[in-house]
């Protein structure tokens, strides 16, 4: 017998609800630092970030700290 | 490769989110192997017809095909100057480096259409003096008429490739429309001139992933 290793539905809809959370708390963050924090999500590195929106990477990785508490204090008033 | 286990489980969660994922990656996809296809054949085209009309003088030795053959290498020459000038911002690293990508690929898209334009223009040059060139031979050899099958060829060629203009300039303005629209939400409406001034090839991954993350700005 194979195991199914697949979310359950109640799972799925928890992951759903947790990602849009997290997509509507992006949406609400500065243009400034959306920027930066989008582009890291997808997985970009702070130089190339950097390199994208003509930043330099010092301030790439302030405003990249700046947004994650922003998240999280977005995170914590959503839920 | 994320090493803030924070940001990677955010990682997780934003790139989870592919509804209409697929084909928009398939788009992006789409668009760098064109890139890259394109480049390929204008080397192509060049090293053929430069190559081939060159060795064509070089066997009849006749001035006429000579004419004919400086006048293919001009052409040539014409269509590499305009596309180095036209893209020059779009192929130097500092052009990611300086602006938006947003307004990088606004520029590309300018770009395009300004090559469109000129390889429209070209094209019709190309053809009327090089059909010039070979009904002026072929009446002086009395075979004019041998030019009949040519030219139903060439009025099909030149409609297919109108129409295929047409619709790759709408395409273009489409997309230039919706960037437009998208500027003031990304800020800046333009980027600086670039500061390095030779011809490298953009870095194509970083292209693909930034049109995807552009995608899903949109729907965000």
């Amino acid at each position: 017998m194979v195991r199914d290793t697949r979310p359950n539905p109640e799972q799925q809809l928890a992951g759903e609800q947790q990602r849009n959370q997290f997509l509507a708390a992006v949406r609400r963050l500065p243009a400034d630092y959306r920027r930066v924090i989008v582009l890291v999500l997808e997985g970009l590195s702070h130089d190339e970030v950097a390199e994208v929106l003509g930043l330099n990477t010092g301030t790439v990785a302030v405003r990249v700290n700046r947004a994650k508490q922003m998240l999280r204090d977005l995170l914590k008033e959503k839920s | 490769m994320i090493s803030d286990p924070e940001l990677s489980q955010w990682s997780e969660l934003w790139l989870s989110d592919n509804t209409a994922q697929e084909d928009i990656a398939a788009r992006a996809h789409r668009a760098v192997r064109r890139f890259r296809l394109w480049i390929y054949l204008e080397v192509l085209v060049t090293v053929v017809m430069g190559g081939g009309f060159t060795i064509w003088a070089w066997q009849a030795r006749q001035p006429a095909v000579t004419y004919l053959t400086i006048w293919v290498w001009v052409s040539l020459a014409i269509a590499w100057i305009f596309r180095l000038i036209n893209d020059w911002n779009d192929f130097t690293g500092a052009a990611v480096a300086t602006g938006t990508y947003l307004a990088t690929l606004l520029r590309r898209h300018r770009s395009n259409l300004r090559a469109a334009t000129f390889g429209g223009i070209l094209f019709f040059v190309q053809l009327a003096v090089t059909y010039t060139w070979v009904y002026r031979q072929l009446s002086r050899q009395g075979r004019a008429s041998e030019l009949l099958p040519t030219n139903m060829f060439l009025v099909f060629g030149t409609l297919v490739f109108v129409a295929w203009l047409l619709r790759y300039r709408s395409r273009l303005h489409r997309e230039i429309a919706e960037l437009e629209k998208l500027q003031p939400e990304f800020g800046g409406n333009s980027s600086p001139a670039p500061k390095v001034p030779w011809l490298k090839l953009p870095n194509l991954d970083l292209v693909e992933r930034l049109v995807i993350a552009r995608k899903k700005w949109l729907r965000i």
